[in-house]
Order: C-alpha cells, then sequence, then structure tokens
C-alpha cells in the first residue's frame, strides 16, 4: 500500500517534467521573440549594460551561434541549474532566487494556510447555516471579497491598520536592526507578515468559502447523510465526521489549481507591502529590464508549481482512500 | 396470522409540506397502520404515492424546514414517539427503529471504513468501547453473510459490491437489535439473484432479532413472496389493507387491482393460473398540493361515479377482512 | 449569437433575481461612464484641472492626485480601457478555447491528446508571472496586454468547451447527423456548438472579470501604456502617497471592484437562467 501510494506521487511528479521542459523551449523562444537584438533586450535597455556584461550575455546565451546549438546550451546550463548571471545584482540568478525563495514560501505558506482553513469554516458555516442571516453576511462578503483586487486589499489594509492605526509594519519582513535570530526575531517576522498575507489570502479565502458552501450543500444532501442520521448521530457528528471531509475533496483539488494563481498573486502582495520575495525580485527585475532574472523566476515558480502540485496529491491521497488504494483520481 | 400485540402503532398520522410562507399541504394523510413482532407488512403503491414519506415521517428524518408531523401518534411499544424532541429522536433512530435505504451504492459514507460505520451506531447508543464495537460490528457483519468479516471491516465502500454494500447498511441498521426495520425499497438497486438474497436475510434476522419489518417496495412480487400484510397508498392515503392472502386473492380498491394487473405474474396461485394481458394504469398520480375534495384516484379510476369527486372515501372493513377506503367497494365490481 | 426571441426573456430572466438587477445596475453605469467620459471631462484625463491633493467631495467629486488632475476623470477614462480590455480578451479567449476545445472534444484521438498537453501547460505556469514576462518582453502596449491575458487565460475555457462537447457529440442527434452525411464542420458549428453555448457565454462572463483584474494587476506594477489612464495606473501612482491621499488608491480601488462585482454578480444569475440544474 505504500509502495502503491509513493509510485502514484512518483507519477505525478514525472507527469510535470514535460511541462517544465516546455516552459523552458518558451523562456528560450520569448526572448527571441523580443523587438531589436536579443542580447540588447537581455542587458536592458537603460544602456547601464557593460561591454562586459554583453560580451557575457552572448556567451551565456551564444547568440553568435545557429538557433539549434544555442538551444542545446541553454538546456545543458539550466540542467545544473544555472539561469545566468544579473547584472543589476551582481549575482548568480539561481542564487539571488535561492536567497527570495523562503520568504515567498512563508507568505504563499500562510496564505495558503489561513485561506483554505477559513474558507472552508465560513463555507461550511453557510452550508450549515443555510438561509439565515449569517449564511446571508459570510456569501455576501465573499462575493464582495471575489470581486476585490489583491493589491487594493493590500493598500486598504496599510491605510487603515499600519498607517491610521499603527497596529503593524507598513513593509518588510523585518525591523532594521532588530535581532536576526533567536525567538524575537522570529515575532518580528510574524508581526511583518500578518498584512501580507491577510492581504494574499483573501480573494482565495473569499474563492474557497463560495466552493465549500456549494460542495458542503450537497454533500449535506447525499444518501449517506441521511444513512448517518438515520443511526440516531447528532448533527455535530454528522457534520464533523461525515459531512466535511467529503465536502473538502473539491476546495482541495481547486487550492491545487490556485498554486499558480497565487504565485501570481503573492508578486503583487510582496510588491505593495515590500516583502522580500520573489515576486519582489520580479517586480525589481521588471523595473531595472532584467529580463533574464525575469525568465529565471518566471521558470523557477513554473516548477514550484509542479512541485506543489505534487503535495496536493499527497494530501488527496491521505484525505481520499479511492485515489490511494485504485492509484487514480475518481469522480 | 396477526401475531400478539403490535410493536409499532401508527394512528392518524399527517406529515405536510411547506407550499408558501403560510401554507401546507398534506403528503401523508391520516394513515393508519400497526406492526408486530415477526412480521412483514409490505407499503406498495406507484412513486410519489407518499410510500417514502410515510417512512421517513416515522424517524422525522424530513427536513423541518419544509416539512411537519401536522398531526398523528406513532406508538412504539407503548410510547408515543410522534411527540419526541430532535434530541429524544436521535435515540430512537438506529436504536428502536432502523432504515435501510434503496441506494447501496450512496448510502454509505466513501471515505469512512465500513466497519468503522456499523461501529459507529454501537458507539453512539450503548455507549460501548471502540473495542467492542469493532468486535461486534464484525460480529454483525458475519451475521449478514459477508465472507471474512474481519478483513472486510477495514475496508472502503468502493472496494465492495452493492449487494456487499446493501449487506453493510443492513448490518448497520441491524447495529443495536431494533424493534422495527423500515426497509425502503432496499433491492430496487441491485440485481435480480442479490434482491432475493437481500430479502431473505431480512426476513432470517427478522425472526432471529425478532422485529417488526416495514417493507416498502413498488413490486408486487417481492410482496408475494415476503410479507404477511399490504398496504397500499395512493396519493399519501392508506386505500387499502389485508392479509397477503386476501388481498392476492381479489383486492378490492380499484387502484390495487390496476397495480396489480399492471404487474406480470409469473405466480400461478394469484388468479388461478389463468394469465391475463397486461394493462396499464393510465395517467399519473396528481400532485399532493392539488388535491380536490373527493378521491384522489377518481380520475383515473374506471369505476368513479360523480359521488367519488365530491366526497374523500372512508376506510372500512370489508366481509372478507380487508380495510378498503372506496365508495364503491361494497358494489360488485 | 442567442435568437431575437430569447433575448428579452434572458435579460428579464437576470433581471428578475436581485443579484442579476444590481450586477445590471452597476454595469450600465460603468458604461455610460466609459461612452461619455469625453462629453463629461472633455479635457482628459491627464490634464491639471487645480490645485494637487485636493480631498474628493469638495471642489472635485473624487478629489485630485498629486498633479492636480482629476480623478473622476480618470475613473471615466479608466473604465474604457478596463471595458475595453475585459471584452476584447475574452472575445479573444472564447475564440481561442473554442476552436481548441471543440477540435479536440470533437476529434479525440491524437488531436486531443495534443490540445490536453497544451492545455495543462498554460494551466501549470503561473498565468500573472507569465503575463507579466510577455508583456515585459514585448513591450507594454495595449494589444500586447490584451494579448498576453488571453494567451494564459484561454486554457480552462478549452477544457470546459472540450468537456461539452464531448458529452454532447454523444448523444443521439449527433449520430442522426453522422449517418446523414453531414460533414464534421457543419455538425459541430450547426448542431453541438448551439448546445454548448450557455456554458460559453456563463464561462465567458466570468471571463470578463478576470481580465479586468489582471489589467489592472499589470498596470498597477507599471506595465500599462504609458499613455493611457487605467485604474490600475491610478492606484499605482497613488501609492507613493498613501499616507497623505488615501482617496487616491482608495476611489479607483472601488471603481475596479465595483465593475469585477457587476459581472460576477450577471455571470451568477445568467448560469442560474441558462443552467438551472447548476443553481445554488
Amino acid at each position: 500500500m505504500w509502495f502503491a501510494n509513493a509510485k502514484y506521487v512518483l507519477g505525478r511528479v514525472l507527469h510535470g517534467i514535460p511541462i517544465i521542459l516546455a516552459i523552458v523551449v518558451v523562456n528560450f523562444f520569448l526572448i527571441r521573440l523580443a523587438p531589436g537584438d536579443a542580447a540588447q533586450v537581455l542587458a536592458g535597455e537603460s544602456g547601464a549594460a557593460t561591454a562586459e556584461y554583453m560580451r557575457q550575455i552572448r556567451e551565456q546565451f551564444g547568440l553568435d551561434q545557429p538557433l539549434w546549438l544555442q538551444f542545446v546550451n541553454y538546456m545543458k546550463n539550466l540542467l545544473v541549474f544555472d539561469l545566468g548571471f544579473s547584472f543589476r545584482h551582481n549575482r548568480e540568478i539561481s542564487e539571488l532566487i535561492m536567497d527570495r525563495l523562503g520568504a515567498t514560501a512563508l507568505l504563499m505558506g500562510t496564505s495558503m494556510v489561513l485561506s483554505i482553513g477559513f474558507g472552508i469554516l465560513l463555507g461550511a458555516i453557510a452550508a450549515v447555516r443555510d438561509r439565515t442571516l449569517l449564511s446571508h453576511v459570510i456569501m455576501i462578503l465573499a462575493i464582495v471579497t471575489y470581486a476585490t483586487p489583491l493589491f487594493w486589499v493590500g493598500l486598504m489594509l496599510i491605510i487603515v491598520f499600519a498607517l491610521n492605526l499603527g497596529w503593524f509594519p507598513t513593509s518588510g519582513i523585518a525591523t532594521i536592526g532588530a535581532p536576526v535570530d533567536g525567538f524575537e526575531y522570529a515575532i518580528d517576522v510574524a508581526h511583518h507578515l500578518v498584512l501580507p498575507a491577510i492581504a494574499l489570502s483573501f480573494f482565495y479565502m473569499a474563492l474557497y468559502t463560495r466552493l465549500m458552501r456549494a460542495s458542503m450543500l450537497e454533500t449535506l444532501g447525499q444518501d449517506f447523510i441521511k444513512t448517518a442520521r438515520a443511526k440516531g448521530l447528532s448533527s455535530s457528528n454528522i457534520v464533523f465526521r461525515h459531512a466535511l471531509r467529503n465536502a473538502i475533496i473539491p476546495v482541495l483539488t481547486m487550492a491545487g489549481v490556485q498554486v499558480s494563481a497565487m504565485l501570481g498573486g503573492s508578486v503583487i502582495i510582496e510588491s505593495v507591502f515590500g516583502w522580500p520575495g520573489l515576486g519582489l525580485l520580479a517586480y525589481e527585475a521588471l523595473f531595472s529590464r532584467d529580463l533574464n532574472l525575469l525568465l529565471g523566476i518566471f521558470f523557477l515558480s513554473s516548477i514550484l508549481v509542479v512541485l506543489t502540485n505534487a503535495i496536493v496529491d499527497v494530501i488527496y491521497t491521505l484525505v481520499d482512500p479511492r485515489i490511494r488504494l485504485n492509484g487514480g483520481r475518481h469522480a | 396470522m396477526n401475531a400478539s400485540k403490535p410493536i409499532l402503532d401508527v394512528r392518524g398520522l399527517r406529515t405536510e409540506f411547506r407550499k408558501s410562507r403560510k401554507t401546507w399541504f398534506p403528503v401523508v394523510n391520516d394513515v393508519d397502520f400497526h406492526v408486530s413482532a415477526g412480521e412483514t407488512l409490505a407499503i406498495v403503491g406507484e412513486s410519489g404515492c407518499g410510500k417514502s414519506m410515510l417512512a421517513h415521517s416515522l424517524l422525522q428524518l424530513l427536513p423541518k424546514r419544509i416539512s411537519r408531523l401536522a398531526a398523528g401518534d406513532i406508538w412504539l411499544e407503548g410510547r408515543n414517539i410522534a411527540k419526541l424532541s430532535e434530541e429524544q429522536m436521535r435515540a430512537v433512530r438506529g436504536k428502536d427503529i432502523s432504515m435501510v435505504f434503496q441506494e447501496p451504492m450512496t448510502s454509505l459514507n466513501p471515505l469512512m471504513k465500513v466497519g468503522q460505520q456499523i461501529a459507529e451506531s454501537i458507539i453512539e447508543h450503548e455507549g460501548c468501547s471502540h473495542d467492542e464495537a469493532r468486535r461486534r460490528s464484525v460480529a454483525l457483519m458475519d451475521l449478514v453473510g459477508i465472507p471474512e468479516p474481519a478483513v472486510r471491516a477495514g475496508q472502503y465502500p468502493f472496494e465492495l459490491s452493492g449487494g456487499m454494500r446493501q449487506r453493510i447498511v443492513i448490518a448497520i441498521a441491524l447495529a443495536c437489535r431494533p424493534k422495527v426495520l423500515i426497509a425502503d425499497e432496499p433491492t430496487t438497486a441491485l440485481d435480480v439473484t442479490i434482491q432475493a438474497q437481500v430479502l431473505e436475510l431480512i426476513d432470517r434476522l427478522k425472526t432471529e432479532i425478532g422485529m417488526g419489518v416495514i417493507l416498502i417496495t413498488h413490486d408486487l412480487g417481492v410482496v408475494a413472496e415476503w410479507a404477511q400484510r399490504v398496504m397500499v397508498m395512493y396519493a399519501g392515503r392508506k386505500v387499502e389493507e389485508a392479509d397477503v392472502e386476501t388481498f392476492f386473492s381479489g383486492p378490492k380498491h380499484p387502484y390495487s387491482a390496476a397495480l396489480l394487473a399492471s404487474v406480470p405474474r409469473p405466480d400461478a396461485i394469484i388468479n388461478g393460473g389463468r394469465v391475463e394481458p397486461l394493462t396499464e394504469i393510465t395517467g399519473t398520480v396528481p400532485p399532493m398540493d392539488q388535491l380536490g375534495p373527493g378521491c384522489s384516484f377518481a380520475d383515473r379510476c374506471e369505476r368513479s361515479a360523480d359521488i367519488c369527486l365530491a366526497q374523500q372515501p372512508q376506510i372500512e372493513m370489508l366481509s372478507n377482512g380487508a380495510r378498503v377506503a372506496c365508495l364503491r367497494a361494497g358494489e360488485n365490481a | 449569437m442567442l435568437s431575437n426571441s430569447a433575448k428579452p426573456t434572458l435579460l428579464r430572466k437576470i433581471l428578475s433575481t436581485p443579484t442579476g438587477a444590481i450586477g445590471m445596475a452597476l454595469l450600465t453605469t460603468v458604461i455610460l461612464l466609459a461612452l461619455f467620459a469625453s462629453v463629461l471631462f472633455p479635457e482628459g484625463p491627464f490634464e491639471m484641472v487645480g490645485a494637487p491633493f485636493r480631498p474628493p467631495f469638495g471642489e472635485y467629486l473624487f478629489g485630485t492626485d498629486m498633479l492636480g488632475r482629476d480623478i473622476a476623470a480618470g475613473i471615466a477614462y479608466g473604465a474604457r480601457i478596463s471595458l475595453l480590455v475585459g471584452a476584447v480578451a475574452t472575445l479573444v479567449i472564447v475564440l481561442l478555447g473554442t476552436v481548441v476545445g471543440g477540435l479536440a472534444g470533437y476529434y479525440g484521438g491524437w488531436i486531443d491528446t495534443a490540445a490536453m498537453r497544451v492545455t495543462e501547460f498554460f494551466q501549470t505556469i503561473p498565468t500573472f508571472i507569465g503575463a507579466i514576462v510577455i508583456v515585459a518582453v514585448l513591450g507594454p502596449t495595449l494589444p500586447n496586454i490584451i494579448g498576453a491575458i488571453a494567451v494564459v487565460s484561454w486554457a480552462p475555457l478549452a477544457r470546459l468547451v472540450r468537456a461539452e462537447v464531448r458529452s454532447v457529440k454523444g448523444r443521439e442527434f449527433v449520430e442522426a447527423c453522422l449517418s446523414l452525411g453531414m460533414g464534421d464542420m457543419r455538425i459541430l458549428v450547426v448542431q453541438i456548438l448551439p448546445n454548448v453555448l450557455s456554458t460559453i457565454v456563463v464561462a465567458g462572463s466570468l471571463m470578463v472579470a478576470t481580465a479586468i483584474l489582471f489589467e489592472a494587476g499589470l498596470s498597477f506594477l507599471g506595465l500599462g501604456d504609458p499613455n493611457i489612464m487605467t485604474w490600475g495606473f491610478m492606484i499605482g501612482a497613488g501609492r507613493s502617497a498613501i499616507r497623505t491621499a488615501w482617496w487616491m488608491v482608495t476611489i479607483p480601488g472601488i471603481a475596479v471592484l465595483l465593475t469585477v462585482l457587476a459581472i460576477n454578480l450577471i455571470g451568477d444569475a445568467l448560469n442560474e437562467a441558462l443552467n438551472p440544474r447548476a443553481k445554488r
């Protein structure tokens, strides 16, 4: 059983490889689609590129070689995770990205837990208390939140909770000059994390709330719930032991699909809150026209999505025995 | 045939559904019946006749927001369970009265091991330990004829066949040795061979446990084979009630007669071996929120007269022992 | 698209639900604002009309920004871009999604396999980052922005159309057409598509909202066309003055919110009207 499980997960990961390859191909040709000399595009248009950097770019992309050879070289570099050099930051791109990965993972992880957790909770409440004032209030809030741009939520949170009330810092991941490790540091980071995490989770929380409510209503109408009632179980027992777990499955599926969208959202939230993750790096790259760095981030975030999807699949197998035992998804 | 004192005695039961904010309409109307220990009462009728509503009413399983028990008493061994609160009713469900539903494929929680689904009921009603409950659920699975019950108990519903799942549903229903078992079309979704096995199982356990069985079905063949008494429902009302022998030797209500005529009968006893052409009952059950003052079967009835449209027929006992609600039942057909 | 006789009843159905009516009212307001932007604000959105940092609900309805530009004018002209991007991007998405999904669903086989691989790719890449990369490489012009949004968003629709086409294709009337010797294209366009239309309309209406949010996000990050006033750009520009002039970011954000909300509400109402089974 354990073996079947591992095999299934491995299969899902391997499934992602052609997709990653496709992203490499797209990255490769995207640069060449850009108007003008590829080296110029890669170096940025601000003219700050030195001849040395231009030479380095030509060498890295082998721009004077035939296209197929350029591609082969590009692939070779990617295999050893050599994404090139960022002139702006004066560092290897892979290093830069690795440095920023942790902050993004922290933000995304917190937001996912928040949005899925509260989405499931609110959606379940709205379904169990269907057609009550409480459920109407939850659903109206969800519909409005679902229409709200992420960056605007972030700015509104800054105006209210950082600038007016002064409860939270406006930006950054830690107070400058504060201790850099230990418990105090963790508290400091957590304090900085509150607003960006809430801002990023808002939209997804609304999405999961709506989905969870629909799923829960459907589950509560199913035959096995009637069986559970006919057994004489209490309604809380029915909701928690029988309905909830079944109703969560579509939400988990959606959460897996939304990982890639959430990464996009984190670019926006990180640039709003100056949260030093991949998103802020992308924003900086955008401003300095550091396209090579931008493409590196795109490449890496795609890998992140593939990996996260594999993790979601593992969680899936824990929740649904039909997948664990049959090695495939069932309706 | 009627054995001892009834276990379940239902008097004047009326269940209503909400039509609008203030108005309600009956889906079960003025129904009386009783079941004794060791007896099977079949409730028959077309779909929409109210038989399933009746079954759900007994356990108060209908959604409270849109339905209500408007009148009547449900005496379970001298206790009127129609008057119980939801909390008190929970102690009755699955303990004194159990129910087996139509769809074995969907009646079990897909994400819970079947043994646990049985044990849950035992723990709820008898407060025993988990180990004890687990042991008893395996014993119950053995009782309902599941091979290797200890292994099967650790499996999920999707790993079992439809017949096996229905046996699990029956094991859940029997977990606390109920006094009354309501089987709502328990075999409709199953293969013919499995059908017979499941009904035989219910019949055997009925004797072993000494419970009364209410068998809801539209299959008169099943009724002839497994029930002792029959109750025919139409548009929420009881229209005929009789011993099986009496019923099949000549149903007195025109609706019962029509039901019987529309069923292919392999059974020779029914009509002295004479094969009659199959007939269909024309029309459909009228919507329950649009019933007139008279007999609700009148507009589909071959024998209806003017009086039938004006007056609601009452249940009357005929000379052969059948109880029939038809103004013209006394006349010769 | 929809037959003439169906149109008024569909509109009435949408208006009969409270959500649909609110959505229609909001959207009509935004459309009118966009249409009459140049009448209401003939000087255009970039014109400095007064003192900078005037608070709202005074001399200027929505106040002025740091350069003394009328924020109300920006809202009106921004409405044009939001609606334009939403409509055109959705049109492209629907076209791409219907063609790919339709062919994949109808023909199956290797066409289907290939199409599904491609959609899987587009569903895996982080869509917003993808759009950023495309616009950053190709340059921030309106057609590039619309194209980028469409390219990263069409895949889910293609999957939806494929699934619908497959289920319709299995029905008897399609087999009847085949036995009559009707051509594939004719069956696909004349027989199958009309049956899939309601799904496309509902999904498409929600796409409009997503596209508007996408555009706002891009221009917020500074990837908008610099010659065009958009809501996202206004919010992005207002960030630097967030401590003093809250209205500069708040008001355009509310504009985005209400527009997207209106479209979502209409989408929900459309869904209820066209797919009654999916109700709830």
